[in-house]
Protein backbone atom coordinates (compact mmCIF):
# COMPACT_ATOMS: atom_id res chain seq x y z
CA UNK A 1 0.00 0.00 0.00
CA UNK A 2 1.73 3.51 -0.69
CA UNK A 3 1.42 6.06 1.96
CA UNK A 4 0.46 9.01 -0.52
CA UNK A 5 -2.89 9.71 -1.47
CA UNK A 6 -4.14 10.62 -4.92
CA UNK A 7 -5.50 13.74 -3.33
CA UNK A 8 -2.37 14.26 -1.82
CA UNK A 9 -0.74 15.24 -5.36
CA UNK A 10 -2.91 18.02 -6.37
CA UNK A 11 -1.53 21.04 -6.01
CA UNK A 12 -3.29 24.25 -6.87
CA UNK A 13 -0.94 27.04 -8.02
CA UNK A 14 -3.02 30.68 -7.52
CA UNK A 15 -0.87 32.94 -9.04
CA UNK A 16 -1.11 30.63 -12.13
CA UNK A 17 -4.55 29.75 -12.05
CA UNK A 18 -3.26 26.12 -12.60
CA UNK A 19 -3.42 22.80 -11.04
CA UNK A 20 -0.42 20.55 -11.18
CA UNK A 21 -0.41 16.70 -10.37
CA UNK A 22 3.52 15.56 -11.03
CA UNK A 23 4.60 18.57 -12.36
CA UNK A 24 1.34 18.73 -15.30
CA UNK A 25 -0.96 21.07 -15.16
CA UNK A 26 -4.12 19.38 -15.61
CA UNK A 27 -7.51 21.07 -16.39
CA UNK A 28 -11.16 20.23 -16.03
CA UNK A 29 -13.22 19.55 -18.66
CA UNK A 30 -16.75 17.38 -19.51
CA UNK A 31 -17.50 14.01 -21.55
CA UNK A 32 -18.91 16.21 -23.95
CA UNK A 33 -16.04 18.31 -25.24
CA UNK A 34 -13.73 15.41 -24.60
CA UNK A 35 -16.09 13.35 -27.50
CA UNK A 36 -16.02 16.16 -29.60
CA UNK A 37 -11.90 17.12 -29.77
CA UNK A 38 -11.13 13.21 -30.03
CA UNK A 39 -13.95 12.55 -32.50
CA UNK A 40 -13.16 15.79 -34.71
CA UNK A 41 -9.61 14.43 -34.77
CA UNK A 42 -10.34 10.81 -35.43
CA UNK A 43 -12.59 11.96 -38.19
CA UNK A 44 -9.04 12.15 -40.13
CA UNK A 45 -8.24 8.67 -39.54
CA UNK A 46 -8.38 8.16 -43.37
CA UNK A 47 -5.78 10.88 -43.96
CA UNK A 48 -3.36 10.02 -41.13
CA UNK A 49 -2.80 7.62 -38.66
CA UNK A 50 -4.38 9.22 -35.75
CA UNK A 51 -3.60 6.96 -33.08
CA UNK A 52 -0.07 8.46 -33.04
CA UNK A 53 -1.64 11.75 -31.67
CA UNK A 54 -4.29 10.15 -29.76
CA UNK A 55 -2.49 7.52 -27.70
CA UNK A 56 1.15 8.45 -27.91
CA UNK A 57 0.57 11.94 -26.69
CA UNK A 58 -1.01 10.65 -23.71
CA UNK A 59 2.05 8.32 -23.70
CA UNK A 60 4.14 11.58 -22.96
CA UNK A 61 2.16 13.06 -20.42
CA UNK A 62 1.60 10.09 -18.09
CA UNK A 63 5.49 9.28 -18.25
CA UNK A 64 7.01 12.40 -17.19
CA UNK A 65 4.20 12.94 -14.81
CA UNK A 66 4.77 9.60 -13.04
CA UNK A 67 8.34 10.10 -13.65
CA UNK A 68 8.19 12.99 -11.57
CA UNK A 69 5.57 11.73 -8.76
CA UNK A 70 7.99 8.81 -8.16
CA UNK A 71 11.63 10.87 -8.34
CA UNK A 72 10.24 13.47 -5.62
CA UNK A 73 8.60 11.17 -3.72
CA UNK A 74 10.85 8.51 -3.83
CA UNK A 75 8.60 6.18 -4.71
CA UNK A 76 11.03 2.67 -6.08
CA UNK A 77 8.72 -0.26 -5.26
CA UNK A 78 6.63 -1.34 -8.31
CA UNK A 79 3.86 -2.14 -6.11
CA UNK A 80 3.31 0.86 -4.38
CA UNK A 81 3.93 2.64 -8.12
CA UNK A 82 1.07 0.87 -9.46
CA UNK A 83 -1.23 1.35 -6.39
CA UNK A 84 -0.52 5.03 -7.12
CA UNK A 85 -1.64 5.11 -10.61
CA UNK A 86 -4.27 3.36 -10.42
CA UNK A 87 -5.25 5.76 -7.21
CA UNK A 88 -4.65 8.89 -9.50
CA UNK A 89 -6.51 7.18 -12.56
CA UNK A 90 -9.80 7.21 -10.72
CA UNK A 91 -8.90 10.17 -8.58
CA UNK A 92 -8.86 11.83 -11.99
CA UNK A 93 -11.85 10.82 -13.32
CA UNK A 94 -10.78 8.14 -15.97
CA UNK A 95 -12.22 5.25 -14.53
CA UNK A 96 -10.67 1.94 -12.38
CA UNK A 97 -7.64 0.26 -13.42
CA UNK A 98 -5.71 -2.82 -11.91
CA UNK A 99 -2.33 -2.83 -12.73
CA UNK A 100 -1.35 -6.30 -11.19
CA UNK A 101 -1.02 -8.82 -13.82
CA UNK A 102 1.21 -5.46 -16.08
CA UNK A 103 5.00 -6.75 -15.75
CA UNK A 104 7.37 -5.02 -17.20
CA UNK A 105 6.83 -6.65 -20.54
CA UNK A 106 3.03 -5.65 -20.29
CA UNK A 107 0.28 -7.26 -20.03
CA UNK A 108 -3.29 -7.11 -20.41
CA UNK A 109 -5.57 -4.63 -18.62
CA UNK A 110 -10.00 -4.82 -18.86
CA UNK A 111 -12.40 -2.16 -17.31
CA UNK A 112 -15.91 -1.59 -17.61
CA UNK A 113 -15.82 1.60 -16.47
CA UNK A 114 -13.37 3.78 -18.51
CA UNK A 115 -14.41 7.46 -19.13
CA UNK A 116 -14.56 7.75 -22.87
CA UNK A 117 -15.48 4.52 -23.70
CA UNK A 118 -18.30 4.44 -20.61
CA UNK A 119 -19.98 7.85 -21.71
CA UNK A 120 -19.88 7.25 -25.36
CA UNK A 121 -21.66 4.21 -24.80
CA UNK A 122 -23.98 5.92 -23.21
CA UNK A 123 -24.51 8.69 -25.63
CA UNK A 124 -23.93 7.72 -29.09
CA UNK A 125 -24.99 4.90 -31.25
CA UNK A 126 -22.72 1.71 -31.29
CA UNK A 127 -19.85 1.38 -33.26
CA UNK A 128 -18.94 -1.48 -35.78
CA UNK A 129 -16.83 -3.95 -34.93
CA UNK A 130 -14.26 -3.37 -37.20
CA UNK A 131 -13.75 0.24 -35.92
CA UNK A 132 -11.30 0.57 -32.97
CA UNK A 133 -12.50 1.69 -29.51
CA UNK A 134 -12.70 5.19 -28.35
CA UNK A 135 -10.16 4.39 -25.10
CA UNK A 136 -7.42 6.12 -26.69
CA UNK A 137 -6.23 8.46 -24.05
CA UNK A 138 -6.09 5.78 -21.58
CA UNK A 139 -4.44 3.84 -23.44
CA UNK A 140 -1.84 6.22 -24.49
CA UNK A 141 -2.15 6.95 -20.45
CA UNK A 142 -1.30 3.54 -18.80
CA UNK A 143 1.34 2.88 -21.41
CA UNK A 144 3.23 5.95 -20.24
CA UNK A 145 2.65 5.00 -16.78
CA UNK A 146 4.36 1.28 -17.12
CA UNK A 147 7.03 2.92 -18.47
CA UNK A 148 7.77 5.28 -15.46
CA UNK A 149 6.46 2.32 -13.32
CA UNK A 150 9.78 -0.01 -14.41
CA UNK A 151 11.97 2.74 -15.04
CA UNK A 152 11.84 2.03 -18.75
CA UNK A 153 12.81 5.42 -21.41
CA UNK A 154 9.81 7.10 -23.17
CA UNK A 155 8.70 4.98 -26.14
CA UNK A 156 9.61 1.35 -24.79
CA UNK A 157 5.82 0.21 -24.64
CA UNK A 158 3.66 0.07 -27.07
CA UNK A 159 0.01 -0.59 -26.98
CA UNK A 160 -3.59 -1.72 -28.29
CA UNK A 161 -7.31 -1.31 -27.27
CA UNK A 162 -8.97 -4.99 -28.31
CA UNK A 163 -12.44 -4.80 -27.01
CA UNK A 164 -14.47 -1.46 -26.09
CA UNK A 165 -17.64 -0.57 -24.67
CA UNK A 166 -19.25 1.13 -27.97
CA UNK A 167 -19.04 -1.88 -29.56
CA UNK A 168 -21.01 -4.15 -27.25
CA UNK A 169 -17.93 -5.78 -25.63
CA UNK A 170 -18.40 -5.85 -21.42
CA UNK A 171 -15.54 -4.53 -20.45
CA UNK A 172 -12.71 -2.04 -22.43
CA UNK A 173 -9.60 -4.16 -22.39
CA UNK A 174 -6.02 -3.59 -24.11
CA UNK A 175 -2.63 -5.04 -24.33
CA UNK A 176 0.69 -3.61 -23.60
CA UNK A 177 4.03 -4.78 -24.81
CA UNK A 178 7.73 -3.98 -24.88
CA UNK A 179 9.12 -2.70 -27.94
CA UNK A 180 12.54 -3.87 -29.68
CA UNK A 181 12.64 -0.20 -30.91
CA UNK A 182 11.47 2.98 -29.00
CA UNK A 183 8.43 4.80 -30.28
CA UNK A 184 9.27 8.35 -31.65
CA UNK A 185 7.79 10.31 -28.92
CA UNK A 186 8.72 13.77 -27.04
CA UNK A 187 8.90 14.42 -23.57
CA UNK A 188 6.40 16.39 -22.40
CA UNK A 189 6.68 20.04 -22.07
CA UNK A 190 4.98 20.20 -18.79
CA UNK A 191 4.73 23.49 -17.14
CA UNK A 192 5.28 25.04 -20.45
CA UNK A 193 6.43 28.60 -20.13
CA UNK A 194 4.17 29.14 -17.00
CA UNK A 195 3.53 32.73 -16.16
CA UNK A 196 2.03 34.40 -13.17
CA UNK A 197 -1.07 37.07 -12.84
CA UNK A 198 -3.23 38.76 -10.41
CA UNK A 199 -7.05 37.79 -10.58
CA UNK A 200 -8.80 41.30 -10.39
CA UNK A 201 -11.39 42.37 -8.45
CA UNK A 202 -13.69 44.38 -10.71
CA UNK A 203 -14.90 47.65 -9.20
CA UNK A 204 -18.25 47.34 -10.67
CA UNK A 205 -19.21 43.96 -8.95
CA UNK A 206 -19.90 42.84 -6.07
CA UNK A 207 -19.19 39.67 -7.25
CA UNK A 208 -16.03 38.40 -5.21
CA UNK A 209 -13.83 37.22 -7.65
CA UNK A 210 -10.94 35.21 -5.24
CA UNK A 211 -13.26 34.30 -2.68
CA UNK A 212 -15.41 32.47 -5.74
CA UNK A 213 -12.30 30.70 -7.19
CA UNK A 214 -11.03 29.47 -3.85
CA UNK A 215 -14.57 27.70 -3.07
CA UNK A 216 -14.25 26.27 -6.51
CA UNK A 217 -11.43 24.86 -5.43
CA UNK A 218 -13.04 23.25 -2.69
CA UNK A 219 -15.58 21.98 -4.46
CA UNK A 220 -15.87 17.97 -4.09
CA UNK A 221 -14.72 16.47 -7.05
CA UNK A 222 -14.70 13.05 -6.29
CA UNK A 223 -15.18 10.07 -8.44
CA UNK A 224 -18.10 7.73 -7.62
CA UNK A 225 -15.83 4.79 -5.65
CA UNK A 226 -17.34 1.82 -7.66
CA UNK A 227 -16.69 3.39 -11.43
CA UNK A 228 -14.10 5.98 -11.05
CA UNK A 229 -16.38 8.67 -12.74
CA UNK A 230 -16.66 11.75 -11.56
CA UNK A 231 -20.34 13.32 -11.49
CA UNK A 232 -20.81 16.46 -11.31
CA UNK A 233 -22.52 19.99 -12.88
CA UNK A 234 -24.74 17.62 -14.77
CA UNK A 235 -22.13 16.12 -16.91
CA UNK A 236 -19.10 13.28 -16.30
CA UNK A 237 -16.00 15.21 -15.64
CA UNK A 238 -12.47 14.58 -16.27
CA UNK A 239 -9.35 16.52 -14.54
CA UNK A 240 -7.07 15.61 -17.30
CA UNK A 241 -3.24 16.65 -18.33
CA UNK A 242 -4.13 20.20 -20.31
CA UNK A 243 -1.10 19.46 -22.45
CA UNK A 244 -2.99 16.70 -23.54
CA UNK A 245 -5.46 18.54 -25.08
CA UNK A 246 -2.97 21.23 -26.63
CA UNK A 247 -0.94 18.95 -28.30
CA UNK A 248 -3.48 16.44 -29.95
CA UNK A 249 -4.82 19.79 -31.26
CA UNK A 250 -1.66 21.51 -32.34
CA UNK A 251 -0.68 17.74 -34.25
CA UNK A 252 -3.58 17.38 -35.39
CA UNK A 253 -3.21 20.68 -37.18
CA UNK A 254 0.36 20.25 -38.40
CA UNK A 255 -0.81 16.74 -39.53
CA UNK A 256 -3.65 18.02 -41.71
CA UNK A 257 -1.79 20.37 -43.18
CA UNK A 258 1.31 18.37 -43.75
CA UNK A 259 -0.84 15.73 -45.68
CA UNK A 260 -3.85 17.99 -47.17
CA UNK A 261 -2.16 20.99 -47.61
CA UNK A 262 -2.91 24.90 -46.36
CA UNK A 263 -6.64 24.25 -47.93
CA UNK A 264 -7.36 22.63 -44.87
CA UNK A 265 -6.30 24.96 -41.91
CA UNK A 266 -9.47 27.11 -41.45
CA UNK A 267 -11.49 23.93 -41.58
CA UNK A 268 -9.01 22.47 -38.59
CA UNK A 269 -9.28 26.05 -37.13
CA UNK A 270 -12.75 26.30 -37.18
CA UNK A 271 -13.06 22.74 -35.20
CA UNK A 272 -11.13 23.87 -32.81
CA UNK A 273 -13.18 27.27 -32.13
CA UNK A 274 -16.18 24.77 -32.10
CA UNK A 275 -14.92 22.78 -29.60
CA UNK A 276 -14.65 25.47 -27.33
CA UNK A 277 -18.45 26.40 -28.21
CA UNK A 278 -18.92 22.81 -26.68
CA UNK A 279 -16.84 23.61 -23.71
CA UNK A 280 -18.90 26.87 -23.04
CA UNK A 281 -22.29 25.05 -23.82
CA UNK A 282 -21.73 22.14 -21.75
CA UNK A 283 -19.54 22.36 -19.19
CA UNK A 284 -19.81 26.04 -18.35
CA UNK A 285 -23.56 26.21 -19.09
CA UNK A 286 -23.74 22.89 -16.39
CA UNK A 287 -21.75 25.00 -14.01
CA UNK A 288 -24.38 27.79 -14.68
CA UNK A 289 -27.23 25.97 -13.95
CA UNK A 290 -25.73 23.54 -10.61
CA UNK A 291 -26.26 23.52 -7.08
CA UNK A 292 -22.54 24.06 -6.78
CA UNK A 293 -23.19 27.56 -9.10
CA UNK A 294 -26.17 28.33 -6.69
CA UNK A 295 -23.83 27.81 -3.38
CA UNK A 296 -20.72 29.72 -4.49
CA UNK A 297 -21.62 32.18 -7.29
CA UNK A 298 -25.48 32.69 -7.21
CA UNK A 299 -25.73 34.81 -4.29
CA UNK A 300 -23.92 37.38 -5.90
CA UNK A 301 -25.42 37.86 -9.28
CA UNK A 302 -27.66 41.29 -9.83
CA UNK A 303 -26.28 41.42 -13.87
CA UNK A 304 -25.60 39.74 -16.98
CA UNK A 305 -22.00 40.95 -16.58
CA UNK A 306 -22.13 39.34 -12.98
CA UNK A 307 -22.76 36.47 -14.60
CA UNK A 308 -19.66 36.57 -16.64
CA UNK A 309 -17.09 37.59 -14.08
CA UNK A 310 -18.97 35.00 -12.05
CA UNK A 311 -17.67 32.62 -14.44
CA UNK A 312 -14.41 34.00 -15.11
CA UNK A 313 -13.64 34.06 -11.71
CA UNK A 314 -14.48 29.95 -11.78
CA UNK A 315 -11.70 29.19 -14.98
CA UNK A 316 -8.52 29.65 -12.48
CA UNK A 317 -10.28 26.84 -10.23
CA UNK A 318 -10.06 24.47 -12.70
CA UNK A 319 -6.73 24.80 -13.86
CA UNK A 320 -7.26 26.84 -17.55
CA UNK A 321 -5.50 30.28 -16.31
CA UNK A 322 -6.24 33.42 -15.20
CA UNK A 323 -9.18 35.87 -16.88
CA UNK A 324 -8.66 39.43 -16.87
CA UNK A 325 -11.96 41.70 -17.54
CA UNK A 326 -9.79 44.70 -18.64
CA UNK A 327 -13.28 46.66 -18.78
CA UNK A 328 -17.54 45.66 -18.26
CA UNK A 329 -18.24 43.93 -20.19
CA UNK A 330 -21.67 44.23 -22.20
CA UNK A 331 -23.75 42.52 -24.88
CA UNK A 332 -21.95 44.31 -27.22
CA UNK A 333 -18.13 43.38 -26.92
CA UNK A 334 -16.11 41.45 -24.07
CA UNK A 335 -12.53 42.82 -23.71
CA UNK A 336 -10.44 40.19 -22.18
CA UNK A 337 -6.32 39.62 -21.00
CA UNK A 338 -5.68 35.75 -20.07
CA UNK A 339 -2.81 34.87 -18.26
CA UNK A 340 -1.29 31.54 -17.97
CA UNK A 341 -4.02 30.23 -20.54
CA UNK A 342 -3.10 26.71 -20.73
CA UNK A 343 -3.12 26.16 -24.31
CA UNK A 344 -0.98 28.73 -24.83
CA UNK A 345 1.25 28.26 -22.08
CA UNK A 346 1.98 24.57 -23.33
CA UNK A 347 2.08 25.84 -27.39
CA UNK A 348 4.64 28.51 -26.42
CA UNK A 349 7.31 25.68 -24.90
CA UNK A 350 7.13 24.38 -28.63
CA UNK A 351 10.12 25.13 -31.11
CA UNK A 352 7.60 26.28 -33.73
CA UNK A 353 4.10 25.64 -32.94
CA UNK A 354 1.80 25.74 -36.21
CA UNK A 355 -1.08 27.45 -33.75
CA UNK A 356 -0.65 30.79 -33.76
CA UNK A 357 -3.34 32.10 -30.91
CA UNK A 358 -5.59 29.47 -28.84
CA UNK A 359 -8.41 28.24 -30.69
CA UNK A 360 -10.33 26.92 -27.72
CA UNK A 361 -10.76 30.67 -26.17
CA UNK A 362 -11.96 31.86 -29.45
CA UNK A 363 -14.84 29.38 -29.07
CA UNK A 364 -14.88 29.42 -25.67
CA UNK A 365 -15.59 33.21 -24.76
CA UNK A 366 -17.77 33.97 -27.55
CA UNK A 367 -19.94 31.17 -26.12
CA UNK A 368 -20.18 32.24 -22.86
CA UNK A 369 -21.00 35.90 -24.64
CA UNK A 370 -23.88 33.05 -26.37
CA UNK A 371 -24.82 31.87 -23.01
CA UNK A 372 -25.35 34.99 -20.95
CA UNK A 373 -26.16 37.68 -24.15
CA UNK A 374 -28.24 35.90 -26.59
CA UNK A 375 -29.63 32.97 -24.78
CA UNK A 376 -29.85 34.66 -21.18
CA UNK A 377 -29.21 32.62 -19.25
CA UNK A 378 -29.18 35.11 -16.48
CA UNK A 379 -33.40 35.63 -16.92
CA UNK A 380 -34.34 32.57 -17.33
CA UNK A 381 -33.34 29.20 -17.04
CA UNK A 382 -31.99 27.32 -20.25
CA UNK A 383 -32.54 23.73 -21.85
CA UNK A 384 -29.85 22.94 -23.46
CA UNK A 385 -30.08 20.45 -25.88
CA UNK A 386 -29.66 20.42 -29.67
CA UNK A 387 -31.91 23.20 -30.34
CA UNK A 388 -30.38 25.62 -28.50
CA UNK A 389 -26.84 24.68 -29.55
CA UNK A 390 -28.13 25.50 -32.96
CA UNK A 391 -29.28 28.75 -32.19
CA UNK A 392 -26.48 29.81 -30.22
CA UNK A 393 -23.41 28.28 -32.16
CA UNK A 394 -24.82 27.24 -35.63
CA UNK A 395 -27.00 29.20 -37.71
CA UNK A 396 -28.26 31.29 -34.77
CA UNK A 397 -24.37 32.39 -34.00
CA UNK A 398 -23.61 36.07 -33.45
CA UNK A 399 -20.50 36.13 -31.80
CA UNK A 400 -17.02 35.60 -32.83
CA UNK A 401 -13.70 36.77 -30.61
CA UNK A 402 -10.71 38.01 -32.01
CA UNK A 403 -7.04 38.26 -30.72
CA UNK A 404 -5.73 41.46 -30.35
CA UNK A 405 -2.38 39.90 -28.78
CA UNK A 406 -1.04 36.56 -28.22
CA UNK A 407 1.74 35.46 -26.67
CA UNK A 408 2.22 32.86 -29.56
CA UNK A 409 3.12 35.74 -32.03
CA UNK A 410 5.55 38.02 -29.40
CA UNK A 411 3.24 39.50 -27.14
CA UNK A 412 3.10 39.55 -23.36
CA UNK A 413 -0.32 37.97 -22.91
CA UNK A 414 -3.22 37.18 -24.20
CA UNK A 415 -5.98 39.64 -25.31
CA UNK A 416 -9.25 39.00 -26.93
CA UNK A 417 -12.30 40.45 -27.62
CA UNK A 418 -15.61 38.98 -27.81
CA UNK A 419 -18.05 40.74 -29.71
CA UNK A 420 -20.95 40.85 -32.13
CA UNK A 421 -19.46 40.17 -35.41
CA UNK A 422 -20.22 39.13 -39.08
CA UNK A 423 -20.42 35.52 -38.46
CA UNK B 1 -42.69 23.39 -6.43
CA UNK B 2 -41.94 23.66 -10.24
CA UNK B 3 -39.86 20.96 -12.28
CA UNK B 4 -38.67 21.81 -15.91
CA UNK B 5 -36.23 19.87 -18.07
CA UNK B 6 -32.86 22.12 -18.25
CA UNK B 7 -30.63 19.38 -19.99
CA UNK B 8 -31.36 16.90 -22.23
CA UNK B 9 -28.63 14.28 -24.42
CA UNK B 10 -29.67 10.62 -25.68
CA UNK B 11 -28.34 9.48 -21.98
CA UNK B 12 -29.30 11.55 -19.86
CA UNK B 13 -31.36 14.59 -18.69
CA UNK B 14 -31.05 17.29 -15.98
CA UNK B 15 -34.49 19.11 -14.03
CA UNK B 16 -33.90 22.09 -12.35
CA UNK B 17 -36.80 21.80 -9.32
CA UNK B 18 -37.63 24.44 -7.95
CA UNK B 19 -38.92 24.66 -4.01
CA UNK B 20 -40.19 27.61 -1.83
CA UNK B 21 -37.07 27.10 0.18
CA UNK B 22 -33.49 25.83 0.59
CA UNK B 23 -34.16 21.86 1.34
CA UNK B 24 -32.81 21.55 5.55
CA UNK B 25 -30.12 18.68 6.40
CA UNK B 26 -32.91 16.97 8.36
CA UNK B 27 -35.18 17.36 4.98
CA UNK B 28 -32.45 15.77 3.04
CA UNK B 29 -32.20 12.60 5.77
CA UNK B 30 -35.62 12.09 4.88
CA UNK B 31 -35.64 12.02 1.52
CA UNK B 32 -33.15 9.36 1.33
CA UNK B 33 -34.76 7.08 4.15
CA UNK B 34 -38.00 7.27 2.06
CA UNK B 35 -36.12 7.02 -1.46
CA UNK B 36 -34.61 3.61 -0.45
CA UNK B 37 -30.76 2.65 -0.31
CA UNK B 38 -29.30 5.62 -1.85
CA UNK B 39 -26.25 7.65 -0.82
CA UNK B 40 -26.44 11.20 0.56
CA UNK B 41 -23.44 13.41 1.13
CA UNK B 42 -22.74 16.51 1.82
CA UNK B 43 -19.88 19.33 1.88
CA UNK B 44 -19.32 22.79 3.79
CA UNK B 45 -17.73 24.92 1.56
CA UNK B 46 -15.29 28.18 2.10
CA UNK B 47 -18.25 30.21 1.79
CA UNK B 48 -20.20 28.21 4.44
CA UNK B 49 -22.75 27.19 2.27
CA UNK B 50 -23.28 23.06 2.36
CA UNK B 51 -23.40 21.36 -0.86
CA UNK B 52 -26.14 18.30 -0.74
CA UNK B 53 -25.70 15.09 -2.75
CA UNK B 54 -28.23 12.18 -2.81
CA UNK B 55 -27.39 9.33 -5.21
CA UNK B 56 -29.84 7.15 -6.18
CA UNK B 57 -29.87 3.50 -6.03
CA UNK B 58 -29.25 1.61 -8.91
CA UNK B 59 -27.79 4.05 -11.25
CA UNK B 60 -31.01 6.30 -11.28
CA UNK B 61 -29.35 8.85 -11.07
CA UNK B 62 -28.52 12.27 -8.39
CA UNK B 63 -30.06 15.06 -6.92
CA UNK B 64 -27.82 18.01 -5.34
CA UNK B 65 -29.10 21.03 -3.96
CA UNK B 66 -27.35 23.13 -1.35
CA UNK B 67 -28.50 25.25 1.83
CA UNK B 68 -28.14 28.69 0.40
CA UNK B 69 -30.67 27.69 -2.24
CA UNK B 70 -34.14 26.88 -3.05
CA UNK B 71 -32.94 25.28 -5.93
CA UNK B 72 -32.48 21.31 -6.43
CA UNK B 73 -31.27 19.68 -9.69
CA UNK B 74 -32.11 15.89 -10.63
CA UNK B 75 -29.68 14.23 -13.36
CA UNK B 76 -31.40 10.72 -14.63
CA UNK B 77 -31.42 8.44 -17.28
CA UNK B 78 -33.51 9.68 -20.07
CA UNK B 79 -35.27 6.52 -20.62
CA UNK B 80 -36.42 6.34 -17.27
CA UNK B 81 -36.84 9.51 -16.60
CA UNK B 82 -40.45 10.82 -16.14
CA UNK B 83 -41.02 7.62 -13.95
CA UNK B 84 -38.14 8.79 -11.91
CA UNK B 85 -39.00 12.41 -11.38
CA UNK B 86 -42.71 11.88 -10.54
CA UNK B 87 -41.26 9.71 -7.71
CA UNK B 88 -39.15 12.37 -6.88
CA UNK B 89 -41.34 15.27 -6.89
CA UNK B 90 -44.00 13.15 -4.56
CA UNK B 91 -41.13 12.07 -2.16
CA UNK B 92 -40.15 15.80 -2.07
CA UNK B 93 -43.92 16.79 -1.31
CA UNK B 94 -44.15 14.70 1.38
CA UNK B 95 -41.11 15.47 2.70
CA UNK B 96 -41.86 18.97 2.86
CA UNK B 97 -45.19 18.84 4.12
CA UNK B 98 -43.91 15.79 7.14
CA UNK B 99 -41.47 18.70 8.30
CA UNK B 100 -44.05 21.56 8.95
CA UNK B 101 -42.93 24.98 8.83
CA UNK B 102 -40.28 25.68 6.71
CA UNK B 103 -39.35 29.05 8.25
CA UNK B 104 -38.17 27.08 11.12
CA UNK B 105 -35.14 25.44 9.44
CA UNK B 106 -33.71 21.89 9.66
CA UNK B 107 -31.97 19.81 12.12
CA UNK B 108 -28.50 21.45 10.40
CA UNK B 109 -29.59 24.54 10.35
CA UNK B 110 -30.17 26.40 7.35
CA UNK B 111 -30.33 29.61 8.36
CA UNK B 112 -26.99 32.13 7.11
CA UNK B 113 -28.22 35.29 8.42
Amino acid sequence: MTLLTAESLVEPHLEKGSILIGGEPHVVHCHYYNHFLQTSIEDAEGIYPVEEVLVWTAQEVAHALFRNIFTKKGIHDFNQRKSLVESLYSSCGFGKISLQGITSEGGEISTPYEHYAYTYAATFPSRPKGKRGVAYFSQGYIAGAIEAIYDLPLGSIGSEQTACLTQGDPAVRWRFYRLSHLLPLSPSVQEGKAQTGTLVQPRDTRVPMAQIRDAVLGLPLNPDPDTGLIEAFGVVLTRLPGNYYTLISERHFQRMIQVVGEEVRQVVLDMLIESGHVCAFNTLGGIMQSAEWDAVVRPYLDTPEDWIYGISAVLPAIGWGIVECSQRPSAQAWNLCLRNWYETTALAALPSPALDHSPFAKGLFAGIMALVYKAGIAEKSLTFDGVLYRQLFQEGRIYETEFLESRLQGGEKDVLRARVGHV
Amino acid sequence: MKCEKIQVCAWRAKYLISLAHPLSGEEWHALRATLGASRLEFFVLSNGAILYKLTLSDGRGTLTGSSNSPDLYAVVPRVEADNIIKELMGELLSVVENTGDRTLGGAEGNHRD
